[in-house]
């Protein structure tokens, strides 16, 4: 059996922060890191290896950078690695990055893929689905447990509302929900195993990066945080903190307490609800 | 975005404004690598013009033929549309108007019942076209083959999805059957001067805001996250037409088979994507309290989130907990019941559009980042607003 995982080379957003000042995004220093999610699906393939046997291949498609994300999964104990890499696939959106995925995956062979859920920078959760057209085979989005049976895999869906239960054959496509609690431990050195680059040069061009991809960024903007208040960084030192709040300027909002009797409060409680739903309708207008 | 080597003189500004981190300068010019996203930032701060839009040489289908804004309305009761279809169908009656258009629901079944059809007609849909088939397989699966056979058929120029879990499953399988484009999770809609759909989203964990257009392909789709539209009604009667389209099924094979299906206490679903989040703390004072959090919650349309305290309490589930150790929530409004502002839990929390707090310390720190500030008991209160809930008072919407 062979074991499909993909993996995207993501920044570590919870360390993205915006410059008070120029409102662009401060980068420096702020690491790449492994998807999340698609760590909980590569420790979802090395655990099946575990119990059933069979090949665990991690693919990723990025810029030569995501090599060091596709070495961290061979010190996890991925068996191959391989990086889709070329300028040809830069601005792809994620038709055009399941479109290539699916044509590498094909290539290298498949009966189990995992993918996470979504990404943590992107946050679509379109490109697994999209892997799974491609092939033509399933494709199982909020997948939180996943157990092979013979050549039937058993797939627990979490929809939010219930836990659904389905069975398939394979191959298919399981995008995993993140877990939190698996720990997987390196198995130390990458020995003699190396990441392995190949090119979109089989591909179909018109399918394949700007050329492939029907949607455009149109415009960006950073979004203005709605803040009343001065959010002081306890990280930075304190010339920091006091030349932020000087120079900050930003008054601290005083909310006057509602104060009366059980009803009252009760009615103020909903109003501000109501208030709430009313403002966030005139916003998207 | 390629770069003009011969006008590029390496100044580095390009790199200092890209927010994707996509230019490096070497050899004393700009390169432009992969996970470049041609957003035009680069180009509009290079002072030599060096920066050029790469032309795409797709042809340009005849897009005139596609008509009209179709939402997809993946039902769950009879007695009416779901709440996230309603808000997407007032948003396409909005912009349609704009075009003079016809606003379609496409909807998975066999009848239309009077429910939908009301509350359908309420917020203007001129159409509902019933999707008839064998409803044994896989939905997901009879879901993706039914909407796209519409798509085919129909030929629209924008179709909308609900970004729920089961919309955000459907959405990328149609748009790649299709192959169109497809944004996901759009927080806004508007149409730009050439009539195109607009489609903005968060990206980056919500540090920066995308507007997505797709020129060259129809239809334009997006998912759109629930609890973001307002439900629009419209004034005046509007009739709307029933249609039936039997879908054929050709080429799809059963290939899943369903087993069961669980139900969860969904007061704990979705949190970190909730638009409403009801928290408890150690304030709450018991278990009992905590219960009403959640009946609430499901009233509300909201997720239940606690403190580490009340957790470790076991009046909450870890699963709910808030702050550094736990969940980071960015909900639209975040009303906190008997919460005192702990930074472990602030910091989880703290960039929620609004936040309502319930204290009875007028001390507390969570009033410093509140809008609205209730000084009482949050207990008390909590009980209160359940029981005018049970009383059948129509409270909020």
């Amino acid at each position: 059996m062979k074991i499909l995982v993909c993996i995207k080379q993501v920044p570590d957003t919870t360390e993205v922060k915006i410059d008070p000042v120029t409102k662009n995004l401060v980068r420096d220093g702020v690491p790449s890191i492994m998807n999340p999610y698609d760590q909980t699906a590569l420790c979802q393939a090395l655990a099946i290896k575990k119990k059933y046997g069979g090949r665990v291949v991690a693919v990723s498609m990025g810029p030569e950078q995501a090599i060091k994300e596709l070495n961290k999964s061979l010190r996890l104990g991925a068996d191959e690695a391989f990086l889709l890499t070329g300028r040809e696939l830069g601005g792809a959106d994620t038709l055009a990055t399941g479109y290539a995925l699916a044509q590498i995956i094909a290539k290298i062979g498949y009966d189990l893929i995992l993918c996470g859920n979504e990404a943590i920078d992107g946050c679509t959760g379109q490109v697994g689905p999209c892997i799974g057209e491609n092939l033509q085979i399933p494709a199982f989005t909020y997948v939180k447990k996943l157990e092979i049976k013979h050549d039937e895999v058993i797939i627990q869906r979490d929809t939010g509302k219930s836990i659904d239960t389905y069975s398939a054959k394979m191959p298919l496509v399981a995008c995993m929900m993140k877990q939190g609690t698996e720990t997987i431990e390196s198995v130390g050195d990458v020995t003699r195993k190396e990441v392995k680059i190949l090119h979109a040069d089989f591909m179909d061009r018109e399918k394949i990066g700007v050329q492939g991809s029907p949607t455009k960024v149109a415009a960006i903007s950073v979004k203005e945080k709605l803040q009343n208040y001065l959010q002081v960084d306890y990280r930075w030192s304190c010339e920091e903190r006091l030349a932020y709040i000087i120079n900050g300027g930003l008054e601290k909002k005083k909310v006057s307490l509602v104060r009366g009797n059980k009803e009252v409060l009760v009615d103020a409680l909903i109003k501000a609800i109501v208030q709430a739903e009313e403002e966030k309708g005139n916003a998207s207008e | 975005m390629r770069v003009n080597e011969e006008l590029c003189i390496g100044c580095e500004i390009c790199q200092e404004h890209c927010p994707f981190d996509a230019i490096v300068i070497a050899a004393g010019v700009a390169f432009i690598q992969q996970n470049c996203t041609n957003c035009g930032i680069c180009r509009e701060h290079c002072p030599c013009q060096a920066i050029e839009v790469e032309e795409t040489i797709n042809q340009k289908p005849d897009l005139g033929e596609y008509r009209g804004f179709y939402v997809v309305g993946i039902e769950e009761h009879q007695e009416m549309l779901n709440k996230v279809t309603l808000e997407l169908l007032s948003e396409a009656r909005n912009l349609a108007d704009k075009k003079g258009e016809k606003v379609t629901l496409l909807v998975v079944g066999n009848a239309a019942s009077q429910g939908w059809i009301t509350s359908a007609a309420a917020v203007g849909c001129d159409r509902i076209l019933l999707l008839e088939g064998d409803g044994t397989r896989y939905r997901m699966d009879f879901y993706t083959v039914a909407v796209v056979e519409a798509i085919k058929r129909e030929k629209p120029e924008v179709v909308l999805f609900p970004a729920t879990v089961d919309g955000r499953d459907l959405a990328p399988k149609v748009a790649c059957r299709i192959q169109t484009g497809l944004t996901a999770d759009c927080t806004g809609l508007a149409l730009d001067e050439s009539g195109k759909l607009l489609q903005l989203r968060p990206t980056y964990g919500g540090s920066i805001m995308a507007s997505i257009v797709t020129p060259h392909h129809c239809p334009q789709m997006a998912s759109v996250r629930p609890n973001v539209m307002r439900v629009r009604k419209v004034a005046g009667k509007v009739t709307v037409e029933v249609e039936c389209l039997t879908v054929t099924e050709a080429g799809s094979d059963r290939r899943v088979r369903f087993i069961q299906s669980e139900a969860k206490d969904n007061s704990f679903a979705d949190l970190s994507e909730a638009n409403i989040v009801i928290a408890g703390g150690y304030g709450l004072k018991n278990k009992e309290n905590f219960q009403r959090l959640f009946y609430l919650c499901s009233k509300l349309n909201a997720a239940a989130a606690a403190t580490r305290k009340a957790v470790d309490e076991g009046w909450a589930p870890l699963e709910i907990q808030v702050g550094q150790t736990g969940v980071t929530v960015v909900p639209d409004l975040y009303i906190a019941f008997g919460v005192s502002g702990a930074l472990q839990h602030t910091l989880g929390m703290k960039n929620a559009k609004k936040i309502i707090a319930v204290n009875n310390d007028p001390a507390a720190p969570i009033f410093s980042i509140s809008d609205v500030a209730i000084l009482g008991d949050s207990g008390e209160i909590l009980n209160e607003i359940c029981e005018r809930i049970d009383r059948g008072e129509r409270l909020f919407w």
